[in-house]
Parts: structure tokens; sequence; C-alpha cells
């Protein structure tokens, strides 16, 4: 009888010892999963937002061209720039052809500045409508993605998550490149 | 006995001490401007509405809220307090939430008076019925006309208008404003159209005149039940005090999400 039950209690504590890590190891891995998807999925969104302007850029240079001719650079600069956007593949291949991106953009609109015309045209002031606020979009997804890849971060690297995250490496941030800060803004007054 | 009574006291004074640095130390970020709780249709912090205004306008938005499920907003401040335009209405957005949650048709219209600002922020749902564009043109070209003239009902009644057109084109508003905004030209075709629609009413008029009293009383009944708080007129504003939700505008956030949508402006 006895012996019974330390039998049932050495199978109790084998239990234990072996079901309480597995189950903390199937949560963190589903928790990982599931930042990590959200991660990729605000990705798109700001991937959507990247592509949104690239579409949108063809039309304001052509507005652009016909009051500004002789700026070539500007606009071969740009176009240069809106390739390489579309072929970044890492997030920090993205957030380096993006700093490139905005500079070039910033040119544009600082030769705008010299063309009073432009601005009193009304498909270039619907153009830089939609240009602000893809801009802006930019900025709420780009923030919504970091805030992601923090908190994926954070559950990888803190204990006890760190003793379940076997492979998996801290994520990049999609950060503001400096020159975009300075960018030139236009004003509509 | 003396010093044992006092030790008492003391450390009561003590500890009312800290309680009021405490209390002191809790108010302090409550200067800043925060964004806040929204819970009626129209919020004139900044005071440019008349009651009246503010009640008609929170009752049709809310009407058209609960016919549509799109929920449109309308905030005024006296001042953004140095917070940033953009920044403050898409964290008002982020706290109240405005539209449906997976539709996200909300939107807020913000005025700051103290910087002349405008911001029209548009949730995802919508993005599409008001592109940037179209919130850029509806700032300059409706609200900003009348700003300019410190009409500040004129200007939101007309941007709220051009909103909910542009959202549901379809959507009949029971007083709709026709008149172009200040500044822009005069309709010329109106007139004509007016004199068009007279003749023909009283055509009509002198048509069913032999039909007697009980057409005429089923068509009283049917103009009854559509919107007829809309008229803002004596019915309504009659038992109601002016604050809070008085005017049927009570809203609570449905749970939208925007993603940076929308456009800022002046006048």
């Amino acid at each position: 009888m006895n012996k019974l039950i330390g039998f049932l209690a050495v199978i109790l504590i084998l239990v234990l010892i072996i079901a309480i890590p597995f189950g903390m190891y199937v949560s963190y891995s589903n928790r990982f999963v599931r930042l990590d998807n959200e991660v990729e999925a605000q990705l798109k969104q700001v991937d959507n937002v990247l592509q949104r302007r690239h579409d949108l850029i063809p039309n304001l240079v052509n507005t652009v061209k016909g009051y500004a001719k002789h700026e070539k650079d500007v606009f071969t600069n740009l176009n240069n720039a809106r390739n390489q956007m579309m072929q970044a593949g890492t997030v920090k291949e993205r957030e380096a052809a993006n700093g490139q991106f905005e500079s070039a953009l910033g040119r544009l609109l600082m030769v705008v500045e010299s063309y009073p015309q432009l601005k009193a045209n009304e498909q270039f002031n619907q153009l830089m409508y939609e240009l602000t606020g893809t801009e802006n979009r930019l900025t709420v997804e780009r923030k919504r993605y970091n805030d992601f890849v923090k908190e994926y971060n954070n559950a990888i690297s803190l204990f006890p998550g760190r003793l379940f995250a076997g492979g998996r490496t801290k994520k990049d941030y999609f950060e503001v490149p400096q020159t975009a800060k300075e960018n030139p803004t236009v004003n509509f007054d | 006995m003396q010093f044992i009574r006092r030790t008492p006291r003391s450390a009561l004074s003590f500890i009312l001490g800290c309680v009021l640095l405490l209390v002191l130390s809790l108010t302090r970020p409550a200067l800043a401007l925060a964004p806040f709780t929204i819970d009626n249709y129209v919020t004139d912090r900044a005071g440019v509405l008349s009651g009246d205004t503010s009640q008609s306008l929170a009752a049709q938005l809310k009407k058209y809220g609960d016919d549509t499920g799109n929920q449109l907003l309308v905030v005024t401040l006296p001042s953004l307090e140095g917070e940033d335009l953009t920044d403050f209405t898409e964290a008002l957005f982020q706290k109240n939430q405005p539209g449906e949650r997976g539709k996200d048709n909300g939107l807020i219209l913000l005025v700051a008076m103290a910087e002349r600002k405008i911001r029209i922020e548009v949730g995802y749902g919508l993005e599409e019925a008001i592109p940037d564009s179209k919130a850029g043109a509806i700032i300059d070209q409706q609200i900003a006309p009348y700003f300019k003239q410190n009409d500040y009902a004129g200007g939101i009644t007309a941007g709220v208008y051009s909103l909910i057109h542009a959202i549901s084109p379809d959507y009949s508003l029971a007083n709709w404003n026709q008149s172009p905004p200040p500044g822009s030209e005069k309709d010329g075709s109106f007139p004509l159209a007016l004199i068009v629609a007279l003749m023909i009413a009283v055509f009509a008029g002198i048509g069913n005149l032999g039909r007697g009293a009980q057409l005429h009383r089923r068509r009283f009944r049917r103009g009854f039940s559509e919107p007829w708080f809309w008229g803002g007129g004596g019915g309504f504003g009659g038992g109601n005090s002016r604050g809070g939700f008085g005017g049927g505008g009570g809203f609570s956030g449905g749970g939208g999400s925007f993603g940076g949508g929308g456009a800022s402006g002046g006048w």
C-alpha cells in the first residue's frame, strides 16, 4: 500500500516537472508567433503606404514638370530614389531608401517654392494634400510598426520568455532618417 | 505629559503634509492638454457655436450615425496649448475611437481657435469616400471662407454637410444649406429652378384640390415620420438643458481606427 502511494507520488512529481515547462513553452512560443505575425502584418501596412506614395510621385513630377522643365536633376534624383525604395528588402534597407527618397522629395518641394504659379494650380494642390496625407500615414503606420517590434523584442529578451525564445532574434525598428526631419514643408497660405 | 500629547499632533500634521504633497504632485500633469473622453457628437470647448446650433448639429450627426453607422465628431478647442495639431487629433481619435470596429467609419473635425487651424482626421473606412485632397478642399473651400468672416457656426455646418455629402451622396439632409460659401460665385440657374418648382407645385396643388382632406392628412403623417427634429425649430429645443447630453447628441465610440488619413489647414 505504502509502495503504491510512493509510486504515484513519483509519477505526479515527474508529470509536474515535465508538464509545467512544456505548458510554458507552448504558451510562450504561441505568443512569439502571434507577435511575429503582428509585426509582419504591420510591415505590410507600412508597405501599403510606401506603395501609395510610389504611385503618387509620377503625377506630382508631371505636374511640376509643366512649370519647371529645366530642373531635370531633381526629377531624376527623385525617380531613382523611388525605384530604390521599391527594391528595398529588409527593414534597414527600407529605412535607408526612405531617407534618400525623402531628401529627394524635399529638394523637389524646395524647387516648387520658386514657382508661385504652381501653387495656384489646383491639381498640384490636390497632389500636395495627398502627399502630405501619405507622409502622415507613413508616420502613423511606422509608429505602430515600431510599437509591435518593441513588444516582440521585449517578449523574447525579458525573463522568463528569454528561456523559450530559441533562435529568435530582435527585429529592426523602422527609424525616421535625420534628413527627413529637416525637410521643408509646403506652406499653403 | 505635555510632550507626549504633542507628538501625535506633529505626526498628524506630517502625514497631512505628505498627503497634500502627493495630491499636488498628482494634479500637476493635468495642466497640459490631454486627449479627453468625448461624450457628444459636438464638443464645443471653444464656445464658438450657439447652444441651438450645437444642439441641432449634434442631433443631426447622431441621427446620421444611427442611420449609417458613420460617426462624425466635431471638436472645437480654444487652444492646442502647444500640442501638435495632427498628433493631438490622432490622440483624440485613438482615445475615443469613432466608427464601428472593423468598418472604421469614424471621422473627427477639429478646430483650434488660437492657432487658427483645422484638421479633418479620416478613419480607414472613410478614406475612399474622403481622400486627403477632398478633405483639404472641404477645409479650404467650405470651412475657411466662413471662418475668415468670423462665422464659425456657418463654417462648421458647411464642413459637416460637405463631409456627409461626400460619404453618402444620397443621404437626405432635411435642412441642407445649398447656399455657396462666401466668396464663391453665385449659381445663376437657381432662381429659374425655383420658379419652375413653384409652378409645378402650384399646378400640382390645383390638380389635387378636389380630392379633399383625406390625402392631405396622409401626407401630413408621412411628413412627420421623416426626421422631424432636424428643423432645429420649436419642438426640439423645448425641454432640454444645453449642457452635456441635452442635445441628444450622446456619443460613445464604436472602436474605429485610423491610419493618418485626412488633411490640415487654416484660415
